[in-house]
């Protein structure tokens, strides 16, 4: 089963990717903010997290770092993604994320970007 | 000698001790037509006896031939030639000169009358050369007893130099005339033009009335307008400040400040691009109008300074003042900046809702499609292509409020803008299928740029061009390099641009005027210009309306 965690403080965003991703046969686990994160990230040990950037007082960059660099946590990848224009100025090299999308997106896009994440997991 | 043993008593007559007597004694007068001295009437003897004793410069001419005898008071006017052989000769002899003048004068005493002439003058020979002198004389009759004229009695004063003294003195008083003449004259220029002066003097005196008046007007203004001045010299590139301006850099009003601390004083990433167009204004006499934040030196106080300055060449050609005001802009600025904050947060704020409806039409989409509801596909491919269009807007007023937030620096680099033109060339044919984009650049253009920002001028500018222009027609892109900078140009075949709105197209939310039926909010073409405004390059269009337009911009070669 392909597991994705994703992270939006926006519910309408939430709720909308978690319905787009379930109905592609993803097993999809929903948090409105990353309060929980390391516990849901041992028990639901999602592929893949998908995580705004801006979510109120919490910060998507500063937990993506933290995933990247916890040795617990070697296989999951993370795409940010954010509706400010932070990516103009960021790069991946420096949120260590394994991609960024901008808001609003095209869903095709997302998936594409999602299966290949997953076929390098596999690989 | 032998005439005074023999004729002792007959000698009597020139017996004194003068000179002349002795000239007289010694002579050999036997064969002279008088005959031997004493065969000499009587007469004679006593006139001569009376010339010899006198003191006073005289003589007699004897007969009718007037034969001259002279004392020693009258030996000078003789001269060095003419004495002693005038001694007992006709006078007419020893004056052959003057015998015209002073010949009838003897003739009419010889006829009994007397002549008195004072100052006469007369022209002598009797240095060897030609002498102008003066006279005072008398001629007189010398009576025999019977009244007859014997003789000419001559009483004589040279009065040479007191005339001459008088001539002098004459022409003296004639030139002391003249140069009072002169004087006079002077004196009347000199009067008039002191007049002139004085007229001068006065306008001179207006004129700086004027200046001051004007001096004070601008001094008013300047200060009025809180502006600060200051003022470079292209050669020695000394830095005239005024305190204002000192206090906008953050120094006490009585600091010095150098040009290139000032610069310092800049903010980082506003420097590089200050520092060149100011060095452009002064020595290639380039436009100077820029706003840029200043960190003060002692207050570490952040302000906004607008400068603007004009290059004056000196008369000589040899240097040249570039001087200016620097007004503080902080609260415009900031203004600005809320603006932009609230631009930022509007489209923020727009376009997370977007990304719900812009996802739940995608998946409704699909789910249309997997439903084979074949009537629903059309509508939905209509919302969502109208969403992806407000999505750029949305996107075109966030780069705008960047841009002018500054938020957003260039990151240049060295790359080949023929090779991202070629890049840009592929990505067209993908992105945009209702023209045919060609680029024809074949060399390769090594520019120092932002790579992503130069990528968005040249999209915006095509993506324009595909916007203006017929469905089906061709838009051609170039690069090509000319001298130290790299030009690209964007041709279409579209409805073209008037001449009056070729410059205005670059200004902020300005959009064509006959272009009601197409989208946008004319952001673009100025965030083009901001963008290569940035660069130092520049940007224009060549047009005619009706007949496309070809859009240029310029960037640095890299070196």
């Amino acid at each position: 089963m392909k597991r994705i965690l994703i992270i939006d403080d926006n519910g309408s965003n939430l709720e909308m990717l978690g319905l787009i991703f379930t109905s592609e046969g993803f097993e999809v686990k929903l948090l409105p903010d990353p309060q929980n994160i390391e516990s849901v990230l041992r028990s639901f040990s999602p592929r893949v997290v998908l995580m705004d950037i801006v979510m109120g007082r919490f910060s998507g960059t500063d937990v993506c770092l933290w995933i990247k660099k916890n040795p617990d946590f070697p296989l999951v990848k993370v795409l940010l993604m954010t509706a400010s224009n932070a990516f103009k100025t960021l790069s991946p090299s420096e949120t260590l994320a394994d991609g960024h999308i901008d808001k609003p997106f095209d869903i095709h896009e997302v998936f594409a970007l999602v299966d290949g994440l997953l076929d390098q997991n596999a690989g | 000698m032998r005439n005074e043993n023999l004729t002792q008593g007959a000698f009597s007559f020139v017996n004194g001790s003068s000179e002349m007597a002795s000239l007289i004694r010694m002579k050999n007068w036997s064969g002279s037509p008088l005959g031997a001295l004493e065969s000499w009437p009587e007469m004679l003897k006593s006139m001569i006896a009376t010339v010899l004793a006198s003191p006073f410069p005289m003589h007699i001419c004897w007969g009718k031939q007037l034969f001259l005898f002279y004392n020693d008071a009258y030996r000078p006017i003789l001269g060095s030639t003419k004495h002693p052989v005038a001694m007992g000769n006709p006078i007419g002899d020893s004056f052959p000169e003057v015998w015209e003048q002073v010949g009838p004068l003897y003739q009419t005493v010889l006829e009994g009358q007397s002549v008195r002439h004072s100052d006469r003058e007369l022209i002598l020979n009797r240095n060897g050369s030609p002498e102008t002198c003066y006279f005072d004389f008398s001629y007189s009759p010398i009576i025999g007893r019977g009244g007859q004229v014997l003789g000419v009695m001559t009483y004589v004063v040279e009065t040479s130099v007191r005339k001459f003294a008088e001539i002098e003195k004459l022409k003296l008083s004639k030139s002391v005339y003249a140069i009072n003449e002169e004087l006079t004259t002077s004196n009347e220029e000199l009067v008039q033009a002191n007049e002139e002066l004085m007229a001068v003097q006065e306008h001179l005196k207006q004129t700086i009335n004027q200046l001051e008046e004007s001096d004070t007007s601008l001094r008013l203004a300047v200060e009025a307008a809180d502006f600060g001045i200051w003022h470079i010299h292209s050669l020695s590139r000394d830095f005239i400040t005024t305190p204002r301006l000192r206090e906008l850099f953050g120094l006490g009003h009585f600091e010095k400040i150098i040009i290139e601390q000032a610069i310092t004083q800049i903010r980082e990433d506003f420097r590089d691009y200050v520092s060149t167009t100011l060095e452009n204004a002064i020595y290639n006499n380039g436009e100077y109008d820029v706003t840029y934040p200043v960190i003060g030196l002692n207050d570490n106080k952040l302000r906004w300074l607008r400068a603007i300055g004009r290059l004056r060449a000196d008369p000589s050609g040899e240097f040249s003042d570039f001087t200016g005001v620097v007004m503080d802009v902080s609260d415009i600025k900031k203004d600005e900046e809320r603006k932009n904050d609230f631009i930022g947060m509007v489209s923020h704020e727009l376009k997370t809702p977007l990304t719900s409806i812009s996802a739940y039409l995608q998946f409704l989409e699909m789910q249309i499609s997997k439903a084979g509801a074949d009537n629903l596909q059309r509508p939905v491919a209509r919302v969502i292509m109208q969403v992806r269009k407000m999505s750029k807007m949305i996107e075109g007023f966030l780069d705008l409020a960047r841009f002018e937030s500054a938020k957003i620096q260039l990151n240049r680099e060295i790359f080949d803008l023929a090779g991202l033109c070629t890049e840009l060339e592929l990505e067209f044919a993908d992105q945009i299928g209702t023209h045919i984009i060609k680029f024809s650049g074949k060399e390769s253009v090594m520019v120092f740029a932002d790579r992503d920002k130069i990528a968005q001028v040249i999209n915006n500018l095509v993506g324009n061009a595909a916007k203006y222009s017929p469905n089906g027609s061709t838009i051609l892109m170039s690069c090509v390099r000319k001298k130290n900078i790299a030009m690209v140009s964007i041709q279409d075949q579209g409805i073209g641009v008037e001449g009056n709105e070729q410059v205005k197209l670059f200004e902020r939310y300005y959009r064509g005027e006959n272009n009601g039926t197409i989208a946008g909010f004319g952001i673009g073409l100025y965030l083009s210009a901001e963008i290569i405004n940035r660069h130092n390059g520049k940007i224009w269009v060549e047009s005619e309306a009706g007949n496309g337009s070809t859009f240029w911009f310029t960037v640095p070669l890299a070196n």
